[in-house]
């Protein structure tokens, strides 16, 4: 009995052993260096990579994460071409963290490489990230049939506004559907000149500026700056130069708005309510978390009539250039699972970011402020409903030609149709192949 | 015994130790400057993006160039604030040089030259950054004391008037202390005699001015004219933290103008081309202010 007993635990040990081992030694069997680029080259940031990388770690002790940190000053587009010169200038990188923005000119420069074998090859774990996607946030990263990114966040624009301030001065929330005269209805009301000199020092609103900044109002007009194949630029539409009258008023007809680039501090000047309301994404949160400030709701962009707004995807792409391809392929794995979105979400050590790609990680996102955090996922369906932003292959041409038009306009010394006449006839190149 | 070296051995001699002298500095110039400047050329012929290899297209940047709307806005940006930067550096260099080349107590002379000195050792973007805050619209202390004296608020930094203006403002705090230290060297290289001359003659501050100073400077500021129109042609840092460029292309110098180009859009090719031309712009303006030069400056 004795004996059997003996040869029964024997044999449990050496089943387990055969199974059990050979996926530990295939877990751990990735080993060297992965040079990775993000965003945000300040040692807070760096922080959160490091914290990723060591939960990265604890499966594949052998693989070496090195952070690379690229300026988050020039935006996605100009951060992605810094990668870019950074390879060009010998520097063995094999893995970016990269925003829809980017995306287009890397695979014009032929720096990426299609993910498509590693996803036919892994088709299980891909599968249990795509089927937790909206296909909207991986569109665009699928470029003449080929994958280039797996989405890893995203974004899109909504109206801050700050509820003292609106119960101070006596306005009803914006609702749902409110247009472009409610919205400047309340900017009025919210709009104070406190020492009498007749200029304004508390403003209703704060118009921002940018791609993104601009694209959900061109979008509430029914419009956009780029075709919808994002080849030709459309910045002197009817839509573009109707959206940019109306903000333009705002400014100098209305006086509900500082001059655009004049705001010295809006999130300080938010939270005490020299700011009333402005558009942003859901990064704000994390920001007014760690300030410990909670006066604020968000609403879904006034429409004209229809409320629109933009969506910005971000994920994870590797490099031609990568000498340690497999690994990397773990790596954005890793990068792309359950545990790693968590870490959007927000909590007490960790303030919320963007929202998370996967449904089933984003649903959390209402147990946090503000009241209608749903409106974070409602934004991609509400109205004219949310429009990726135009990322074209010449995007650093088109949103420069973007904001050219924008300072000019705003200067107060340009009309909005000559601005806008001057910034579409500087475009030459087409946005896709 | 004494050895006997052939003059012409010596010579030899003579010459290779004087070539190993320059041989650092030609090495360096070979390496950074006329083999990178020579591919520059060469470049202006070819389509690049870093990436992919070179395809020559012939002509077809060059006339891209002379196509370019925005091209002359901006060479008449850059040349307008030159202009601004080589009056206001040197008149106002020139101005501190004679403030600071009276008789004062050494302390003072001291702590004078350090303090004018001081922005020049400091970086271009903490300068540019200062004086974001400084000249904000709204915010700002220029607006703020402007506002004592009824000025109304300028939008320095958003209007196509103003702006170029900032940058002239930023970058002429940052430098004149240099100016006015080159200055302050070429006043104190005017013989005392010459003034004492002038006394005995009864000539008033303003005539010894006019008459010793002014010419005998014209060195100094030949020189100071000509580095400063070269540096100027280049600017970059101030416009690019200040402005931006904008609003539009009222700052864009073309310095900024090929580093959008050639290194954020990779259209190497046609950066070479502006450089090229940035280079016979830089030539011209030198050259003019050398045939100048031979009317109007006097050596002692």
């Amino acid at each position: 009995m004795s004996n059997r007993r003996t040869f029964y635990a024997v044999l449990i040990v050496l089943l387990l052993t055969m199974v059990i081992a050979p996926a530990a030694i295939a877990q751990t069997d990735f080993s060297g260096e992965i040079n990775f680029y993000y965003l945000d080259d300040r040692p807070e940031s760096r922080t959160n990579w490091e914290m990723i990388v060591a939960g990265f770690n604890e499966t594949y002790p052998n693989v070496t994460v090195n952070l690379i940190g690229g300026p988050a000053t020039e935006g996605w587009d100009g951060y992605a071409q810094g990668a870019a010169r950074s390879i060009a200038g010998g520097q063995p990188l094999d893995l970016i963290y990269v925003a829809v923005e980017g995306v287009a000119t890397l695979v014009d420069l032929g720096v990426l490489r299609s993910l498509n074998d590693y996803i036919a090859a892994d088709q299980e774990a891909v599968a249990n990230l795509m089927d937790d996607v909206d296909p909207a946030l991986v569109e665009p990263f699928i470029i003449e049939g080929n994958q280039y990114l797996l989405p890893h966040s995203w974004n899109s624009m909504l109206m801050y506004y700050n509820t003292a301030r609106f119960d101070e001065a006596g306005i009803e929330a914006p609702a749902e559907d409110w247009t472009w005269e409610d919205f400047l209805a309340a900017a009025q009301a919210l709009t104070e000149d406190t020492d009498g000199d007749s200029v304004p020092n508390r403003y209703g609103f704060d118009i921002g500026g940018g791609p993104f900044g601009l694209e959900p109002w061109f979008a509430s007009n029914g419009g956009s700056f780029m075709s919808e194949d994002w080849c030709t630029p459309l910045l002197n539409s009817p839509e573009v130069v109707e959206t940019f009258d109306f903000l333009r008023s705002l400014v100098y007809d209305y006086q509900v708005a500082p001059t655009p680039g004049s705001t010295a501090n809006l999130f300080e000047q938010f939270q005490n309510g020299d700011i009333s309301m402005f558009a942003a994404g859901r990064w704000m949160v994390g920001i007014f978390m760690a300030a410990d400030f909670d006066d604020y709701d968000i609403a879904y962009m006034p429409g004209n009539p229809d409320s629109g707004t933009v969506v910005g995807v971000d994920g994870y792409a590797m490099f031609n250039s990568t000498q340690n391809a497999d690994a990397t392929w773990e790596f954005i794995k890793y990068l792309t699972s359950e545990s790693v979105q968590q870490t959007l979400v927000g909590a007490e050590d960790a303030p919320a970011s963007n929202v998370p790609a996967r449904r089933s990680v984003a649903s959390a996102l209402e147990n946090f402020p503000p009241d209608h955090a749903d409106r974070f996922y409602g934004s991609l369906s509400f109205g004219n409903g949310a429009n990726m932003l135009p990322s074209p292959k010449n995007a650093s041409d088109v949103y420069g030609a973007l904001g050219r038009a924008f300072t000019n306009i705003f200067s107060g010394e340009v009309s909005v149709e000559d601005a806008l006449n001057a910034a579409q006839s500087e475009i030459t190149s087409s946005g896709c192949s | 015994m004494a050895v006997t070296v052939s003059p012409r051995r010596r010579k030899m001699v003579e010459a290779l130790i004087g070539y190993a002298f320059i041989a650092p500095t030609m090495i360096g110039f070979v390496i950074f400057l006329a083999i990178p400047m020579v591919i520059g050329i060469g470049l202006m012929f070819y389509e690049w993006s870093m990436f992919k290899p070179p395809e020559f297209i012939g002509l077809e940047n060059i006339q891209a160039f002379f196509r370019d709307p925005r091209i002359f806005t901006v060479y008449k940006t850059t040349i307008g604030m030159a202009l601004g930067l080589v009056v206001t550096n040197l008149t106002l260099g020139l101005g501190i040089a004679l403030l600071l080349n009276r008789k004062m107590p050494a302390v003072f002379h001291g702590f004078f030259r350090a303090a004018f000195f001081f922005p020049f050792v400091v970086s271009s973007v903490v300068v540019a950054v200062i004086w974001q805050f400084l000249l904000n619209k709204d915010l700002g202390l220029v607006n703020y004391y402007l506002g004592f004296l009824g000025v109304e608020r300028i939008n320095w930094l958003l209007s196509s008037t103003w702006s170029p203006i900032a940058v002239i403002i930023t970058d002429t705090w940052k430098n004149v202390g240099f100016y006015a230290l080159i200055f302050l060297g070429g006043l104190q290289n005017i013989p005392r005699d010459y003034y004492e001359a002038a006394e005995v003659d009864g000539a008033t501050p303003l005539q010894k001015f006019r008459s010793i100073t002014l010419p005998l400077l014209t060195p100094t500021m030949l020189f100071l004219v000509v580095i400063t129109t070269i540096g100027a042609m280049q600017i970059f840092g101030q416009s690019f933290i200040l402005t931006g460029g904008g609003p539009g292309d009222a700052t864009r110098t073309i310095v900024m103008y090929i580093y959008e180009n050639g290194i954020r859009s990779f259209k190497v090719g046609y950066a070479a081309v502006m450089s090229v031309s940035l280079l016979l712009v830089i030539i011209g303006l030198t050259s003019v202010q050398f045939i100048l030069s031979r009317r109007y400056i006097h050596y002692q």
